[in-house]
């Protein structure tokens, strides 16, 4: 059946034809050992399917792409983990900011300090050398087509960056308190962490507002915040999550979820963000055949 | 109407009993002959009568639907130490007993000393099997009663020595193993759901072994549904787990409980624990019941000349139909009336061959107008259960 609806200048229609059902996909799932699993499902009953390749060092996914890091190079591949393009690559780990859509994505390079953005069609092109950042990426995501954030390490602390994709400008820098790797950066400014047996999660509000207080240093900080604390009270406040493990890595899963591994080789964690919450469960992994 | 259950008891053990239940219409059969049963109302004492604590008798029973349509065998348990439930006939796959046939297993009794031991065995079933919403019926219970003799535990009288040439070398006694418990957590079981299944007994295990937690189920498979475990691996139908003398609780990589993923599609799931050598030590049946589409995301997206709209989720009846989709501005003001779409036809198209509940409806619109206009939809999914709960798009 087939209705029309035409309010504020808009009219639509919706066809049969163009209407489909398939398998769910949620993303893909970086194991320790190097494999990298399609997973398929819904909250609460996820899969992850056997290996779709290994020897990834790092990798993440989204709903439309997925960008693994090999020894020697970078692997453009699609939602399915279908090889859709190979670039050579510095040696080591990738950190990778992947839209929730679209066929762009970024990567940066913690061996050379580089900061690409590549596509399945497209060679990587150097955002950003090893110089601008002035320290070392420890996450980075999209925002939007145009920008790039990115947690960097550095001296007196950690801070986020905002980089104009075009021309590589980094355009604003604010600090960040206490967060340490391993850590995720959601487009929306979130910083997810460790700490301990569990995760914080830090929307940008809470950070914004920590950053509305004076820069103190070393043994005073305490005193002088007490005298400061009544007009920059944080409006969002972070959330902290137990785990049944320490997390031991935090990659992107899929559009909307992150993937926490554990350190004590359980199951990882999913973990997606939504309208203020957080949703958890396990992934699964499906067993190779012997 | 509610469909009969006749209790069949085919007595197998040295004593020949022979006994029948009748369950919903309250009338319970014993024979202590194959041929001259005795009945018994729920609630009354089935005699195993005296055993000796070496020599744990063993009875065959039949549960047999005698009604007119076919039930869901909802649970069948046995609690009291001394009794153990053992499914024998096709395994957990008839837990659907089908109208005028009949069900199979065993319940042994294994006095740990002598004197009175008592039991219950309890019954549930649903019906009628071929509904989507099966109604359960209460549990009947029926008393289970023995009696134990010799091997008296305690301070025994001491035998004059007598001298003998050579010692006699002393057979190893088989441990009688305590009745257990399969539970799960939260309850009851629903579709997309993380519990926890664990094993517990009822007194201190007499000694060290390792067995197995099979998962049998009715109706379709689901590759989604399975155990967690320790390792990540996930594992369709069974796990393994070691027993220590002493403890309470059968351990899953030392755990007391072990993760089970329930799946997507609507199903009666039966656990049975067993020693590695088939000894049965427990069983437990749960239903997950059919229930309305659950919607987990839905993703609108602009395409050309148009938006496209993604809902993600499960139907564990396998039979969605209509979905309606409700736009707003970015003001979140609605947007003329919902769109209905029937997509009968592509989700029957996909379920036929799919082992899961699980789904992505992709629905195209054509939008004449600022695409950029629209901010959000809402997307409701019906099936026989009824309508889903709507979820707007993240």
């Amino acid at each position: 059946m087939t209705r029309h609806l035409a309010a504020f200048g808009l009219y639509l229609t919706a066809a049969l034809a163009q209407s489909g059902v398939q398998a769910p996909r949620a993303g893909c799932l970086l194991g320790a050992n190097g494999s990298l699993r399609p997973v398929y499902g819904v909250a609460g009953a996820f899969l992850a399917d056997v290996p779709a390749t290994t020897g990834a060092i790092s990798a993440a996914c989204s709903d439309s792409l997925a960008l693994v890091k090999t020894a020697t190079s970078l692997e453009v591949r699609d939602a399915s983990l279908q090889l859709l393009a190979q670039w050579d690559a510095p040696p080591g780990a990738a950190l990778f900011a992947l839209p929730r859509t679209g066929q762009t994505a970024f990567a940066y390079y913690p061996a050379t300090g580089e900061l690409v953005q590549v596509g399945p069609q497209s060679a990587p092109r150097t955002v950003l050398d090893s110089e601008s950042l002035g320290g070392d990426a420890l996450a980075i995501a999209s925002p939007d087509a145009l920008h790039l954030i990115a947690v960097v390490a550095g001296t007196p602390g950690p801070r986020l960056a905002r980089i104009s994709v075009a021309d590589g400008v980094v355009q604003t820098q604010t600090p960040l308190e206490d967060v340490a790797a391993p850590l995720a950066l959601l487009s929306d400014g979130t910083v997810v962490f460790a700490d301990g047996v569990g995760l914080v999660i830090r929307p940008p509000g809470a950070a914004v507002q920590r950053l509305a207080q004076p820069v103190i240093h070393g043994n005073v900080r305490q005193e002088q915040s007490s005298v400061l604390a009544p007009t920059v009270r944080p409006v969002v406040t972070e959330q902290r999550m137990a785990l049944p493990a320490p997390a031991a890595a935090i990659d992107q899963m899929g559009g909307l979820w992150l993937a926490v591994r554990l350190a004590d080789g359980s199951a990882p964690m999913a973990l997606r963000l939504a309208g203020g919450g957080e949703q958890t469960c396990r992934v699964p992994a499906k067993e190779t055949a012997p | 109407m509610t469909p009969r259950l006749l209790l069949s008891w085919l007595a197998l053990a040295a004593s020949g009993a022979l006994a029948q239940v009748q369950v919903q219409e309250l009338q319970l059969k014993a024979l202590f002959n194959p041929q001259a049963p005795t009945s018994y109302v729920p609630g009354a004492a089935v005699d195993f009568g005296t055993v000796p604590t070496s020599a744990p008798t063993t009875v065959t029973f039949q549960l047999a639907n005698t009604g007119p349509d076919d039930a869901i065998l909802t649970l069948l348990q046995v609690d009291g130490s001394a009794f153990t439930l053992v499914r024998t006939e096709g395994g957990s796959e008839k837990l659907v007993v089908p109208a005028g046939q009949s069900l199979e297993f065993t319940i042994t009794f294994a006095p740990s000393a002598a004197g009175p031991a008592t039991g219950e065995l309890w019954v549930q079933i649903a019906t009628p099997a071929s509904s989507l919403t099966p109604t359960v019926q209460p549990k009947v219970e029926y008393d289970l009663k023995g009696t134990g003799s010799g091997a008296i535990i305690g301070p025994t009288p001491t035998p004059t020595p007598t001298p003998t040439p050579t010692p006699t070398p002393t057979p190893t006694p088989t441990p009688v193993w305590p009745s257990a418990t399969i539970g799960a957590q939260p309850a009851p079981l629903v579709s997309g759901q993380q519990s926890t299944i664990s094993i517990r007994f009822n007194s201190p295990l007499p000694a060290s072994g390792a067995g197995l937690l099979t998962m049998n189920f009715t109706g379709k498979g689901d590759t989604q549904r399975g155990f967690i475990c320790a390792n990540g691996a996930f594992a369709p139908s069974q796990v393994s787990f070691t027993l220590s003398a002493g403890d309470t609780w059968a351990r899953f990589a030392g755990n007391q409980t072990i993760e089970f993923q329930t799946g997507t599609l609507a199903s009666a799931i039966a656990f049975t624990a067993a020693l590695g050598d088939g000894t049965a030590l427990g069983s437990q049946s749960f239903t997950i019941a059919p229930a309305a589409v659950y919607i987990d995301t839905v993703v609108l997206e602009a395409a050309a000349n148009g938006a496209l709209v993604e809902a993600s989720g499960y139907d564990n009846t396998q039979k969605a139909s209509t979905a309606s989709f409700t736009f707003y501005n970015t003001s979140g003001q609605q947007i003329g009336l919902p769109i209905t779409v029937d997509a009968t036809a592509p989700f029957a198209s996909y379920f036929a061959n799919a082992a899961t509940g699980a789904f992505s409806l992709t629905q195209a619109f054509s939008v004449t107008g600022d695409v950029s206009g629209i901010g959000k939809v809402a997307v409701t999914i019906q099936n026989a259960v009824g309508p889903s709960a709507g979820v707007m798009s993240q």
